[in-house]
């Protein structure tokens, strides 16, 4: 595989990565989102959390969109614009000095809307342009499908992994106290 | 071969990003083990059937339908923070004219629900034992607690899922925010 062809599938993937679990976590815990919106925007406090859920069913369908080679252009079309709102919201957030955490790219921590955000939209973003400008030759379209759907799911783990390193380690740690089962449903 | 393949380890990678996002909302209901202060955070409950007026009361919590407005705390005999808002609830002094207040037990049995009223001193508030929640499930769509039931008038005002008492009186008690969690 060419040099350049390399850098597309792999920036594709993590790309791809990245939305899928965006997405995901977004279906799952929509409010974390909209708390960090709220705090931001407080018109936004009139939205209700099935508002963030279609948002995530499109950054699920750009990040799978990468992965075929018939649907990159389009997928990267809708991820640069997923990006430029991800970084103006990061923009938002900096400029705000938001506090409310916003679970964003899926972590588990107390990261508000900031810089990250806007690095990350940022690099989102770039996937169109690179898409455009490097094409693929006819050698190389057979092998983009397989090696992006390994690289997308070996990325997508490794970004699992990483933005939940504190769930898991308080998972892993020694219990010293049971459980608490509040908020449970009876 | 290799797309299905491919296509295989992208289903089971996404059901485990999936299951890590179920974990992380579940334990972002959890109060930090770490942080020693108690949760004060007051939710509105998104299932409650507001406004509505059940069909039959528990003859122990008539107070609440005959009252101008008063409160009915759900705990759960399987619920940590129940124990706590039970504990909480046990220490304060009944205050004569205040708005009545009521408790409701859901539990598995009627004993295990008597059991959890004895043993956190619950006896000299006015209390109904709920087998398995039903009452509560089927008159105003609640099934989370502890949760905080307000009424007026005999109808359901407003519905919050809380984790500290005198976090809950504060929701309840300030108009413009009462006003804010009621759909």
């Amino acid at each position: 595989m060419r040099g350049d062809v390399l850098v597309v599938v792999a920036y594709n993937c993590i790309v791809a990565s990245l939305l899928i679990n965006a997405g995901l976590v977004k279906l799952t815990s929509p409010d974390a989102l909209l708390r960090a919106l709220q705090e931001l925007f407080p018109a936004a406090s009139t939205i209700k959390a099935w508002v963030v859920r279609p948002v995530a069913a499109v950054e699920l369908t750009a990040g799978l969109g990468l992965i075929a080679l018939a649907t990159v252009r389009a997928a990267g079309v809708i991820a640069a614009i997923l990006g430029v709102c991800f970084a103006l919201l990061g923009v938002g957030g900096w400029l705000a000095r938001s506090k409310v955490p916003c679970g964003c790219i899926g972590g588990y921590s107390d990261k508000p809307l900031g810089v990250t955000n806007v690095v990350v939209g940022l690099f989102l973003a770039f996937v169109l342009p690179l898409n455009t400008f490097i094409t693929l030759g006819p050698t190389q379209i057979s092998d983009y499908s397989p090696w992006a759907l390994v690289g997308t799911s070996v990325g997508s783990l490794l970004i699992c992994a990483w933005m939940n390193r504190r769930l898991s380690w308080s998972l892993l740690r020694p219990a010293g106290a049971p459980a608490s089962e509040d908020g449970a449903s009876r | 071969m290799e797309i299905v393949f491919g296509l295989a380890l992208l289903v089971i990678v996404g059901a485990v990003v999936l299951l890590f996002a179920m974990f992380g909302e579940l334990a972002s209901r959890l109060p930090r083990r770490d942080s020693g202060a108690s949760d004060t955070r007051v939710q509105p409950l998104e299932e409650a059937l507001i406004g509505r007026a059940p069909d039959t009361w528990p003859a122990s919590l008539s107070d609440l339908a005959a009252a101008e407005s008063g409160l009915l705390l759900v705990l759960s005999t399987a619920c940590a923070s129940c124990r706590q808002v039970a504990k909480q609830l046990s220490a304060e002094p009944i205050r004569n004219g205040a708005e009545p207040i009521a408790v409701l037990v859901s539990c598995g049995t009627q004993d295990s629900g008597e059991d959890f009223v004895q043993q956190h001193g619950l006896g000299r508030i006015p209390y109904f034992v709920d087998k398995g929640g039903d009452w509560v499930k089927n008159e105003f769509g609640v099934k989370m607690s502890p949760s905080g039931l307000v009424f007026r008038k005999g109808r359901l005002d407003s519905a919050l899922l809380f984790q500290d008492l005198e976090a809950l009186r504060a929701a309840g008690g300030h108009a413009p925010l009462a006003d804010k969690v009621r759909r």
